[in-house]
């Protein structure tokens, strides 16, 4: 064809107040609205003769102005109507009517500065029956392709305000019963009247988008949290909580591999005598090997000691390579009478595990001290344990920790946006 | 064949053995064809301007099979109106693309035997059984013929003596997936379409229609 292209833009006189107004999509357009007064004209009648006059005092402004151009989801689409609804006594919303020949009609609608892009459902979602909810017997999910959204809000909304062009009768003051199911950063919105009864699918766009889009820079503050919009990293979070899940398995299983592969064997037991002459001067343990396996090693001090405390400052010490592992710990044990009975508190044993220590000939230097004194006649005895290879847990909780640290913060600032989102509706799971 | 039309004696080409109405593009005169003979039925006005980016002569593709416009209706209702484009394909049959607000369908006339409710008693939610799927009417609307272009393989509802403004009774039904129908009570008799809804890339079009502002 090479015809000259059609003009894709006709003008005519308002009937009501004689400004001049432009009619952009011939052909679809069945009412045009007069920017101006709001007056509206039948599109398909040549004579132009008024639909309803209106007298708006002065012409509105328009979050985006009508014959804005903007790319959104990949095509290319002009505002050519936009209507306001409210539902008294809740804030008006400004829904933008889209238009592009090859695609056909969308809308991109604001409501407390958030903004939804809908577009007419294929198939029709299902309401899913439940009883007793709210005590209305009212559905409280509807269901489309699988997803499954939740009610969020339900009431009748009012036309009160239109200007340009729209495919249906529209008046100031059409009043239409609406239901909106909300999932992950889509919606299904419900809209009847007595003559039609449409389903749309709509997902959330950022207003920093539609700024982008449609080169518009004053556009609402958001309030809170939007009814549909999505957590942060909604798409991920099912892969992020999965992932997390198998990685939680995957360090239990490394961890019961590791516990039962350990040996835990004792491979030196020597037992001392600790006497006031004794105390601070260093002793040493006799020599012992230690064999593969896990390369840590237990030392267990163990002295039955009663109302008297002990410890042992020591370092293990490898004969080959002279390398030494330090360590202290220690033991105390008290117990008496009083008027509640017998009491008793501390314990005898102490256990520090060394790791890193590879095989080889090794001894422990010790160096005991004690309160057992000079009033006591006779020595307490204490004895020193080395057991290879034994299980350990601190690595096993470490990891467990950190990698919960980003899903716990998913979860958190997600739940968080729920708990806002949901205390804007009637329906809110969280009562 | 072409033929001269009788009223301005321009060419008027019909493309098809299927079509036999066309309208002449000089004079705007509709013709109908027989074997003997041509007859001129009627005049038509002219059809509004629209952004539709189809026309007759545009070319495209539907499921493999390469198609040509050859025809159009048009048809208005009370709150709107829409296009009904005739394509003859590559193997001889043909189809028919609805076109409302920037949306198609492809449909075909049904072979199947299909129980159509009677006119007066169809209603939006009623099932209806075409071949082996069930369809439910989403829409039922009352309409008049606004104009025509091209060949038309049927007779336009147009106003004749008996009949100012003849109404066709057009019923739109949704199937499972994509799939959609249309009845149509016209004083012709009840027609059946079946088909889908397309989207305008899935139809490979060319030589379509420049509009202005929109590449």
């Amino acid at each position: 064809m090479t015809e000259e292209p059609k003009p894709a833009v006709e003008t005519f006189q308002c009937p009501g107040c004689g400004a001049s107004v432009r009619v952009r999509a011939q052909g679809t357009a069945v009412t045009i609205a007069c920017e101006a007064c709001g007056s509206i004209v039948d599109a398909n009648d040549p004579k132009r003769q008024l639909l309803e006059a209106v007298s708006r005092k002065s012409k509105a402004k328009l979050l985006i102005p009508l014959g804005k151009r903007g790319k959104l989801f990949g095509t290319e689409w002009e505002v050519i109507g936009v209507l306001r609804r409210a539902e008294h006594p809740w804030p008006e919303s400004e829904e933008c009517l889209l238009f592009n020949p090859t695609k056909g009609l969308r809308w991109l609608i604001c409501y407390d500065g958030h903004w939804s892009f809908a577009a007419p459902a294929r198939d029709k979602p299902k309401k899913l029956e439940s009883s007793g909810s709210y005590g209305l017997g009212l559905p409280m999910y509807a269901e489309l392709n699988g997803k499954r959204y939740r009610r969020f809000h339900r009431g009748t909304e009012k036309v009160t305000f239109v200007a340009g062009e729209f495919h249906w009768r529209v008046r100031v003051g059409e009043v239409s019963n609406t239901e909106m199911f909300v999932a992950g950063g889509e919606a299904l919105y419900h809209d009847s009247t007595a003559k039609e009864d449409n389903w749309s699918v709509a997902t959330y766009v950022k207003a920093s988008d539609v700024k982008k889009a449609f080169g518009v820079t004053d556009l609402p503050w958001r309030r809170g949290i939007g009814a549909l919009q999505p957590r942060p990293a909604e798409k991920d979070r099912s892969a992020v909580f999965k992932t997390y899940f198998a990685l939680v398995a995957v360090i239990f299983a490394v961890q019961i591999v590791t516990c039962s592969s350990a040996s835990n064997h004792t491979i030196h037991v020597q037992s001392f005598e600790y006497t006031t002459a004794a105390k601070d001067k260093e002793t040493r343990t006799e020599s012992f090997d230690v064999g593969k396996g896990i390369e840590n090693l237990e030392i267990d001090l163990y002295s039955p000691v009663n109302n008297h405390w002990l410890a042992i400052d020591g370092e293990l010490v490898n004969e080959t390579t002279g390398d030494t592992w330090p360590f202290e710990e220690g033991v105390e044990y008290y117990s008496g009478y009083d008027s509640d009975g017998s009491w008793s508190e501390g314990t005898t044993h102490a256990t520090k595990v060394l790791s890193g220590v590879p095989p080889g000939r090794y001894h422990i230097n010790l160096e005991p001290s004690s309160d057992y004194g000079a009033a006591e006649t006779g020595s307490q005895s204490y004895e020193i344990k080395a057991v290879r290879s034994v299980p350990t847990f601190g690595n096993f909780w470490w990891a467990l920790v950190l990698l919960s640290i980003p899903p716990s913060i998913l979860w958190l600032v997600g739940h968080y946006y729920d708990r806002e989102r949901w205390s804007k509706s009637d329906f809110s799971p969280y009562g | 064949m072409t033929i001269h039309c009788p009223s301005c004696a321009a060419e008027i080409v019909f493309r098809s053995d299927r079509t036999v109405y066309a309208t002449c593009r000089s004079c705007g005169s509709l013709v109908v064809r027989t074997d003997l003979k041509v007859e001129l039925i009627g005049k038509e006005a002219g059809l509004p301007n629209d952004l539709s980016p189809l026309c007759v002569g545009a070319k495209g593709k539907f499921e493999g099979k390469a198609f040509e416009i050859v025809g159009r209706a048009r048809m208005r209702w009370e709150d709107g109106a829409w296009n009904e484009w005739y394509v003859l394909f590559a193997d001889g049959t043909d189809g028919w693309i609805g076109e409302a607000q920037g949306e198609f369908t492809m449909l075909f006339r049904t072979g199947e035997r299909v129980s159509v409710p009677p006119k007066g008693s169809v209603r939006p939610e009623q099932e209806v059984r075409i071949g082996k799927s069930t369809f439910v009417v989403t829409d039922v609307k009352d309409c008049t013929y606004v104009g025509s272009e091209g060949e038309l393989p049927e007779r336009p509802q147009l106003p004749t003596a008996g009949d100012a403004n003849p109404r066709t009774v057009s019923v739109d039904l949704d199937g499972p997936g994509l799939a959609f129908a249309s009845i149509e009570y016209s004083d012709d008799g009840t027609q059946v379409y079946v088909g889908r809804i397309v989207e305008w890339e899935e139809l490979e079009m060319s030589g379509t229609r420049r509009i202005e502002g929109w590449s």
